[in-house]
């Protein structure tokens, strides 16, 4: 055998062991005739091309990913439809293919086993393709593996049609088949044998009906709206020092949403060889004022996939905007830096003897001023790393390093990596066996910032788009703007407020109600449980959970190891709280003989209260479909029910809180900075607080149950402004001198 | 092979290099043109997308979606690369973007073992090729690429080259270890 050939008898022989199924003649002429169907459409006057400019090499490395709590899984955008520019939004499910009818499902669909439940809450099917949004929902978290050595259940849903046929999940359904068994071998991530498995539920669809909303995703920069409507938008390459980079900014695709804009573009650069543009942080829009434009990720939309990115010469972005106060137009920001690439005139060598066998972890200390081009930099030592290779400590005063290339002459390696921090450079090298004896360490490239700027484009909206109301919830007791002229707390209130802070370090304080008379009561401790009278105070360290009393500050610790969520029960005779003794679920410890009694087994219950006659705990759960659960459970039996949903509640965590009388649960709404209160016997939910600040990382009642006390991030106070909101007569009063997450407020 | 009145792959295959760049260049106005390129390619986008997706389904709509990026691209191609690294790259990033979308990689043909067999699977394996494809499958996943880019889209270790971003000489060494560590088992597998 040749050095690089093979007999063509064993090239074919590989190519049979790949098992490669032969190309359908139909599909080969099918996509025959779409592109150059394409084709003859990009030539047609007005069609939307990409503007043209030599495109060059670059690497993006924005990420725009938002978290989504709890299991919510749909089927991926398509580019193809993009490409059609027959695109519809479908909020809460993104862009879809509008070409042909849309179908939805008939209705939502589940199914509970063991505790279990598995719901299908939505599908949207369309020509192209199939997406369904299924939920999974009380799984115990002993059903997933611990560390990352064990691989869960990876198999993914399918859908099997009326005929027997299984498909692909994406996959278009035919245009007569209205009905489908949706099937989930196994709870993805779990265990075999943990949880119920072979999930199937029948699915049917319906043609969406006339309320079903589909916004038409719409060109920013080519008129294709009603005459007198037109879009204003610019683009502008920001100068740069260096003569000839270029890039530019610019919004393509606008979506009109109810109470905003969803802008869709790219950054694009036209750079030489050896050069890329990094984005180096976040976008900032100003409107024509000049005040900042808050902005969103969107969750259910993913940057349009530009033929662009494939080449990594283009970074699509998304953002979403609220028209609230406005004024048009606006202007995107995006910082960034370029990256030049240096070659040396003549490679750098090094050598270094590291030996006959060379330990891991064992380092080389060199100290090394090298001048490379016009950066000078110290290989600071070598260390042979447990990846058959070594890593290489740089440093360096000069802040435009970038990145240098290292490599081991004669030595062909397999892997590597990199990173640091200003002024430090790490680079490691990976091989199939650690090269030994004289190593000659070789530098041929580095990568110096060449220049930052900010790329920056404006925009403006079609005049004649009618935002929904632009003022704040009527509903809601009091939004930003009120929230900063309420009053102090009156000077007469005697009371106390115990607050948990991470700067300096984690503690929790106890101040009085005019924020006077703060000192640390637990040092080293984040989260604490005001006892009903406000007299004694629980919170968990590394002994066990440790309850303090406020007056004389005796203090009893019961050992053992205790997970968070601690609640006092009505006669505080019993503490609840997640995870115990090395277990999952909600336990309850009896204050009077030390008992431990463990109710549930999820492990990542939060627990809202108790009922005033001690007998239920309320607590909350992500559910199935993008929400929370609120469930009760029964302290004797460990019977749970499920009470309701928290409508729009907070994904991340809904920090739900029952009050003292047993009627009312408050939580945190879906942007993490507004505030409901939901009737415990059903009823829609009322908003309270009109997304006071920047978050709400703190949510209690009152000992009495007269108050919310919450705790508000704000630019001003980044550790939590603490209020007092009387929701019934919508009063409410800042409590000055003391910051930080609120986790008790007692006012006798 | 497929019925068409324009070349088939026998034909495409004795395309030149330099044919191939005038191809390039008039497919930005002659539909004719770009169909050429597509049928020279087709099958190998396919079966290198295939050969990473295992679903028929999957790989038709990424194949489709390689071409379409690159007739959209089109007109931005330098003519002094290659159009095969050109191509294949858009294909491994339509793949790599399928794979960052999907929660798992679980392959759908497993749906082959209930019984349903996937209709269009006509290969016959012999043993030979069966303990190939064992020895394949243990490769690391960076061998397996090498092996899907040289044989199943038959492009050139330079083509290799700009689609993996490395040298020429480093492709072709790992080329050659790979698949002497092939050749050297089905010895030992045959004795």
């Amino acid at each position: 055998m040749s050095e690089h050939e093979l007999p063509a008898q064993s090239e074919e022989d590989i190519r049979r062991a790949f098992n490669i199924p032969p190309v359908r003649s139909q599909f080969i002429d099918h996509l025959e005739a779409e592109l150059l169907n394409r084709w003859g459409q990009k030539r047609l006057p007005g069609f939307h091309v990409f503007r043209h400019r030599a495109v060059w090499t670059m690497i993006p490395l924005i990420v725009l990913v938002t978290a989504v709590v709890g299991m919510l899984i749909w089927g991926p955008q398509r580019v193809y439809a993009a490409v059609q520019h027959l695109l519809g939004y479908i909020p809460g499910f993104g862009l879809v293919d509008t070409h042909a009818p849309v179908r939805v499902l008939a209705q939502p669909v589940s199914l509970t086993q063991a505790g279990v439940t598995v719901a299908v809450e939505q599908a949207v099917l369309t020509a192209t393709e199939t997406r369904i949004k299924y939920g999974v929902s009380g799984v115990p978290l002993s059903a997933y593996p611990q560390g990352e050595a064990v691989l869960g259940c990876t198999d993914t849903p399918y859908v099997i049609l009326p005929d027997g046929t299984a498909q692909a999940l994406e996959a278009p359904i035919p245009p007569d088949v209205n009905e489908v068994t949706f099937v989930l071998p196994c709870i993805p991530n779990t265990l075999p044998g943990s949880v119920p498995s072979n999930w199937r539920l029948t699915l049917r669809f319906v043609p969406a009906p006339p309320e079903f909303t589909i916004l038409p995703v719409m060109d920013a920069t080519t008129p294709t709206l009603p005459v007198g409507h037109t879009p204003t938008t610019s683009s502008a390459s920001t100068p740069q020092s260096h003569a000839s980079a270029q890039a530019s900014l610019m919004v393509e695709k606008v979506i009109e949403t109810a109470d905003g804009y969803i802008l869709l573009g790219a950054v694009r650069s036209d750079l030489p060889e050896g050069q890329w543009l990094e984005i180096t942080g976040v976008p900032v829009i100003t409107d024509a004022a000049g005040n900042k434009v808050p902005y969103s990720y969107p969750s259910d939309v993913q940057p349009l996939n530009d033929p662009a990115s494939d080449l990594g010469t283009a970074i699509p972005w998304v953002l979403q905007i609220r028209g609230n106060n406005i004024e048009f137009p606006i202007t995107l920001e995006f910082p960034c830096r370029l990256i030049t690439e240096v070659a040396l005139p003549s490679p750098l060598t090094i050598p270094l003897d590291v030996g006959a066998a060379p330990q891991i972890g064992q380092t080389w200390t060199l100290n090394r001023e090298i001048t490379v081009d016009r950066f000078n930099v110290r290989l600071v030592s070598v260390t042979a790393d447990s990846h058959e290779g070594y890593t290489f400590l740089f440093e360096t005063t000069d802040s435009n390093l970038y990145d240098l290339n290292v490599e081991i002459e004669g030595a062909l390696a397999v892997g590597g990596g990199g990173g640091g921090e200003t002024g430090r450079l790490m680079k490691s090298l990976s091989f199939t066996q650690r090269p030994v004896g004289i190593l000659n360490i070789r530098i041929s490239h580095l990568w110096v910032i060449a220049a930052t700027q900010r790329l920056s484009t404006t925009w403006s909206p079609l005049t004649a788009h009618q935002l929904s109301t632009q003022v704040p919830n009527p509903e809601a007791c009091f939004n930003a703007e009120t929230m900063a002229t309420l009053p102090y707390v009156p000077s007469s209130w005697q009371g106390t407020v115990i607050v948990s802070r991470l700067n300096p370090q984690a503690q929790i304080v106890q101040a009085s109600l005019d924020g006077t008379q703060q000192h640390v009561i637990a040092p080293g401790s984040t989260r604490a449980a005001l006892s009903p009278k406000g007299d004694s105070l629980a919170y968990v360290t590394e002994e066990g959970i440790v309850i303090q009393n406020l007056g004389n500050h005796e203090i009893r610790v019961i050992p053992g190891q205790f997970g968070g969520s601690l609640s006092w029960s009505p006669d505080a005779q019993r503490i609840a709280g997640v995870n115990a003794a090395g277990q999952y679920g909600i336990f309850v410890l009896d204050l009077t003989d030390g008992q431990i009694r463990r109710l549930s087994n999820l492990g990542y219950e939060s627990i809202a209260g108790w009922s005033p006659d001690g007998t239920r705990l309320y607590y909350a759960i992500p559910g199935p479909a993008e929400d929370f659960l609120l469930k009760a459970i029964e302290v004797q039996s460990g019977t749970s029910t499920d009470v309701f949903a928290l409508e729009n509640a907070s994904r991340k965590a809904p920090m739900a809180v029952l009050s003292p009388d047993g009627q009312w649960v408050a939580y945190r709404g879906r942007d993490n900075n507004s505030l409901y209160l939901k009737p415990l016997k059903g009823g829609p939910a009322r908003l309270i607080l009109d997304q006071p600040g920047l978050a709400i990382n703190g949510l209690v009642w009152e000992t009495m149950g007269r108050f919310l006390g919450v705790s508000l991030i704000t630019t001003e106070t980044p550790e939590g402004r603490l209020y007092l909101i009387a929701p019934d007569s919508c009063t409410a009063y800042r409590i000055p001198g003391v910051s930080g997450a609120l986790n008790g407020i007692r006012i006798p | 092979m497929h019925d068409h009145d324009v070349m088939d792959s026998s034909n495409l295959t004795a395309i030149t290099a330099s044919d191939e760049v005038q191809l390039i260049r008039s497919a930005q106005h002659d539909p004719g043109s770009f169909g050429i390129l597509y049928r020279r390619y087709v099958e190998r986008v396919f079966r290198y997308v295939y050969s990473r997706v295992g679903s028929v389904p999957e790989a038709e709509d990424l194949t489709a979606q390689t071409f379409l990026s690159a007739l959209e691209n089109l007109p931005r191609f330098r003519n002094n690369g290659s159009f095969a690294a050109w191509l294949f790259t858009i294909a491994r990033s339509k793949v790599m973007d399928y794979f960052r979308r999907r929660r798992f990689t679980q392959r759908i043909e497993n749906l082959a073992d209930s019984g349903k067999q996937d209709p269009l699977s006509e290969i016959v394996h012999s043993e030979r090729v069966t303990a190939l494809a064992k020895f394949i499958a243990e490769l690391s996943e960076e061998e397996r690429e090498l092996l899907r880019l040289r044989f199943l889209c038959e492009v050139t270790y330079s083509e290799i080259a700009q689609v993996l971003h490395r040298s020429e000489s480093a492709v072709k060494k790992a080329a050659q270890r790979t698949l002497a560590r092939l050749h050297a088992q089905m010895e030992v597998f045959y004795e």
